[in-house]
C-alpha cells in the first residue's frame, strides 16, 4: 500500500472546485487517512491563498469560511510531516540542485524526509505544479498530477 | 505493594492523565529492548519479549483499572498496582485475549495455550459489538488521521455510557469479538518512536457492521478566476 503525499497545489483541489478536483477526490475516497500525508506548512499555505482570493472577491465570504473549516478538519485527519531540521536541511540541498523556490523545496523536502522514515512504503508525490513534479520525479518519486487526468475521472 | 524507589515527580505526575502515564511506561518498556546495559539483559526477556508490545494498566489496590480521567498522581506505589501484559506485534492479528485475573505486579509472559482460559461470551455480545461499532463510527468522525487500537479501547470507549465498558477485560473481549467477526479491521502503521513496534490501528468495516458510509466527504466550492494552485505558485514566487 502506498502513501500519497499531497503537496499544497494538489491538496487545494479537495476544497476548491477546479481542474483535477474530481480525479483527486475519486482517488482519495478509497485511501485510508493514515495513507494521506501533507507537510505541516500546507494548511497555512492554503489558508493564505484562500484569504487572498477572498480579498479579491473571487470567492464569497461564506464559501471561504466553509473552505477554511473543511481545511481544518481534513488537515487534522491527515498525517502531517513536521518541518523538523531534517526537512529544512533537505530543502536547502534541493534549492542547490533544483530550480525551486524555498516554499516548493520545503514541500518536496517533507516528502523526501517521510520517505526516509517509511522506507518500506512507496510514497506517491501528488502535485499540480509542473516544476515540482519534475523535481520529484528526478528524486525517484512516482508522481501524480490530478489536473492532468481526463475530466470526470 | 511496597516500593523501595522514590515516588514519581509529583509535579510531572500532576500534569499527566492515567492513559498518558501508561503510554509513557509502555514506551519505556518497549525501549528497554534496545538497551545496551548488560545488567538489564536478563530482565529484558520478560519486560519486553521480542515480537510483543507491552500494554500497561495502572490499577487500584483492588486490581481494577484507574479511572481514565484520573490524574496520574492518584496512583500510589504504596497502595496501588500496575499490570503489564503483551500483545503480539507481528503481522498476525492478536488472538482474542482471555480474561486475566488481576494480580499485583504480575508480568504475564505471552501464553501460547491461552485457549483454555477463554471467557464465555456474554449473551448480549451482539448488542455490545453493535455499541462498540457505533462508538468507533463516532471516533472516526472525530477528525483523527487514524484510530489507534489502544487509544480507542482504553481512552475513548470508557467515556461511553455502556454497561460493559468500564472493565478493561470486557472492553478487550468485545473488541476482540468485533475483530473476529470482521466488523472491525486492524492494520499497522509505523511508529517513529519505536520502529520495532508499529502501532495497531482499527477501522470500522461499515458494510459488515451495517453502518452506512458517511455522506460525500469532500465538497469543493466554486471560485472565480484562476485555479487556487496558480495562486499558490504565484505566492511561492519564481526562481
Amino acid at each position: 500500500m502506498s502513501i500519497y503525499f499531497l503537496e499544497s497545489t494538489a491538496f487545494a483541489k479537495l476544497f476548491v472546485s477546479e481542474p483535477g478536483s474530481d480525479a483527486l477526490i475519486a482517488l482519495l475516497e478509497s485511501v485510508d487517512d493514515n495513507r494521506k500525508m501533507i507537510a505541516a506548512s500546507t494548511p497555512l499555505e492554503l489558508y493564505a491563498a484562500i484569504r487572498r482570493r477572498e480579498r479579491t472577491g473571487e470567492i464569497s465570504h461564506d464559501d471561504a469560511a466553509s473552505v477554511r473549516e473543511s481545511l481544518r478538519m481534513e488537515a487534522a485527519r491527515t498525517v502531517q510531516q513536521p518541518l523538523n531540521p531534517a526537512v529544512l536541511e533537505a530543502a536547502r540541498e534541493l534549492i542547490d540542485r533544483a530550480a525551486l523556490g524555498w516554499p516548493a523545496a520545503l514541500q518536496l523536502a517533507a516528502a523526501l524526509t517521510a520517505r526516509e522514515m517509511f522506507q518500506t512504503t512507496e510514497i506517491i508525490f501528488v502535485s499540480a505544479q509542473p516544476s515540482l513534479l519534475n523535481a520529484a520525479k528526478a528524486d525517484g518519486f512516482t508522481v501524480f498530477n490530478p489536473a492532468m487526468q481526463p475530466e470526470g475521472e | 505493594m511496597k516500593s523501595s524507589k522514590t515516588a514519581p515527580n509529583a509535579i510531572e505526575a500532576n500534569a499527566l492523565s492515567i492513559p498518558t502515564a501508561e503510554e509513557i511506561i509502555e514506551d519505556a518498556l518497549n525501549e528497554l529492548a534496545f538497551s545496551q546495559d548488560p545488567g538489564l539483559t536478563r530482565a529484558v526477556q520478560f519486560l519486553c519479549p521480542p515480537g510483543y508490545q507491552a500494554i500497561v494498566e495502572l490499577c487500584s489496590e483492588n486490581g481494577r483499572s484507574k479511572r481514565r480521567t484520573a490524574n496520574a498522581a492518584s496512583w500510589s506505589p504504596e497502595e496501588d498496582e500496575i499490570r503489564i501484559y503483551f500483545e503480539r506485534s507481528d503481522d498476525a492479528e492478536p488472538a482474542p485475549r482471555a480474561v486475566r485475573a488481576p494480580r499485583a505486579m504480575a508480568v504475564a509472559a505471552p501464553e501460547e495455550d491461552d485457549d483454555t482460559q477463554q471467557a464465555v461470551l456474554p449473551e448480549d455480545m451482539d448488542a455490545r459489538v453493535k455499541e462498540l461499532c457505533m462508538a468507533l463510527a463516532e471516533a472516526e468522525r472525530g477528525g483523527h488521521a487514524f484510530i489507534a487500537l489502544k487509544w480507542f479501547r482504553d481512552s475513548f470507549l470508557p467515556r461511553k455510557a455502556y454497561r460493559w465498558n468500564q472493565h478493561p477485560e470486557s472492553r478487550q473481549v468485545v473488541l476482540a469479538e468485533a475483530i473476529q467477526r470482521g466488523v472491525v479491521m486492524t492494520s499497522k502503521i509505523a511508529n517513529p518512536k519505536t520502529p520495532a513496534y508499529p502501532t495497531t490501528t482499527i477501522r470500522l468495516n461499515r458494510a459488515e457492521a451495517g453502518i452506512p458510509e458517511e455522506t460525500q466527504r469532500f465538497h469543493p466550492v466554486p471560485m472565480l478566476g484562476e485555479p487556487l494552485a496558480e495562486t499558490i505558485e504565484a505566492e511561492r514566487g519564481t526562481v
